[in-house]
C-alpha cells in the first residue's frame, strides 16, 4: 500500500559518483532529489555514499551560489546539492564519504564538511557491503 | 525552397546531452555572453539535446513534490524567452533527424528543424563555429 511502513529495517547502501549532472535542465530535480523517498520506502535504512567528485556535494562552498542570467530571465533555482544533503541528513540517512576522496577536495575539505556527515577509512565502503541488503548506484 | 539562413558571428553547436554535465548551462550562459557583447548567435542541437525545446516540456518543469507552490521553468520556456529577448541576433536549430530519432520531433514554434544535410551551410554562415559535446 502507499505510504505504508515497512516494519523490517531495510538495510540499502547507495553509492553516488558521478556528481553535477545538469543544472539549468536539472534544477531541483538533481541525482539527490530521490534519496530521502528512498529511505522512506525502505523502511528507513538508507545510507548513502558518496564518493569521488560526488563528495563535493557534502563539503560547503566558500561563497554563496550566485543566481544564473539568462537574457532577461535570473533563474535562482539551480541545483542546490549542499541543501540536497542537508534535506538527506534531515530525513534521517546516514552520509558517508571516504577520507580519501574528501582529501582530494583540498586541505579545507574536511574543515568545510556539513555537519552530521560521517568520514569513514580509506577504503572502508567495499568492507562494508556485506552488511547491506542491497546496494544501488545512482 | 531553401530558408536562407541568416549570417551570425559565432554557431555554437549543442551536441552533448542534457542532465550529464554542466555543458547544456555552460552553453545557454556562453550564448548570453556572446549576445551581451552584441554578438549575432545561431544554436544548432543535435541527438538528445533537441529536447530542450521539446514541445511536450511545456512552459514548467514537473512539479517538486517537497515544494509544491514553487515552479520551475521548463528549458523550453528558458530558450523561448531567450529568443524573446534577442530577436533577430539569436537562432535556435534543432536537427530534424535526430529530433525524429529521439522522439521530440514536435517542437516549439519558436525554434527551427533543419535537415542535417543544411548543416554545413549554417558552419558557413557563421564566422566561428564551436562545437560543445558528442552526440
Amino acid at each position: 500500500m502507499p505510504g505504508e511502513v515497512i516494519q523490517e529495517r531495510a538495510r540499502w547502501l547507495l553509492i553516488m559518483e558521478k556528481a553535477y549532472r545538469g543544472s539549468v535542465e536539472t534544477q531541483f530535480a538533481d541525482a539527490l532529489y530521490v534519496v530521502p523517498d528512498l529511505h522512506r520506502q525502505s523502511g528507513g535504512g538508507c545510507d548513502l555514499a558518496l564518493r569521488g567528485p560526488a563528495v563535493g556535494y557534502a563539503v560547503r562552498t566558500v561563497a554563496p551560489q550566485p543566481p544564473l542570467r539568462l537574457g532577461g530571465r535570473t533563474l535562482d533555482t539551480l541545483p542546490d546539492p549542499r541543501a540536497s544533503v542537508t534535506k538527506v541528513l534531515d530525513a534521517g540517512v546516514t552520509v558517508l564519504v571516504e577520507e580519501p576522496d574528501l582529501a582530494a577536495l583540498g586541505r579545507t575539505a574536511a574543515d568545510r564538511l556539513l555537519p552530521g556527515v560521517q568520514v569513514i577509512e580509506p577504503y572502508g565502503l567495499a568492507a562494508r557491503w556485506p552488511s547491506y541488503e542491497q546496494v544501488w548506484f545512482l | 525552397m531553401a530558408r536562407p539562413i541568416p549570417a551570425t558571428d559565432v554557431l555554437l553547436n549543442l551536441f552533448g546531452a542534457p542532465h550529464q554535465s554542466d555543458l547544456v548551462t555552460s552553453a545557454l550562459r556562453l550564448a548570453t555572453a556572446l549576445l551581451d557583447r552584441g554578438a549575432r548567435v545561431q544554436i544548432w542541437t543535435c541527438g538528445d539535446a533537441t529536447g530542450l525545446t521539446s514541445a511536450a516540456l511545456g512552459d514548467t518543469k514537473p512539479r517538486d513534490l517537497t515544494d509544491l507552490e514553487r515552479r520551475h521553468p521548463s528549458t523550453a520556456l528558458i530558450v523561448r524567452n531567450l529568443l524573446a529577448d534577442h530577436p533577430d541576433r539569436l537562432y535556435w536549430y534543432v536537427c530534424r533527424f535526430c529530433a525524429d530519432d529521439r522522439g521530440a520531433a514536435d517542437q516549439i514554434p519558436q525554434v527551427s528543424k533543419r535537415s542535417p544535410f543544411l548543416f554545413a551551410e549554417h558552419v558557413k554562415a557563421a564566422d566561428k563555429a564551436l562545437v560543445m559535446g558528442v552526440c
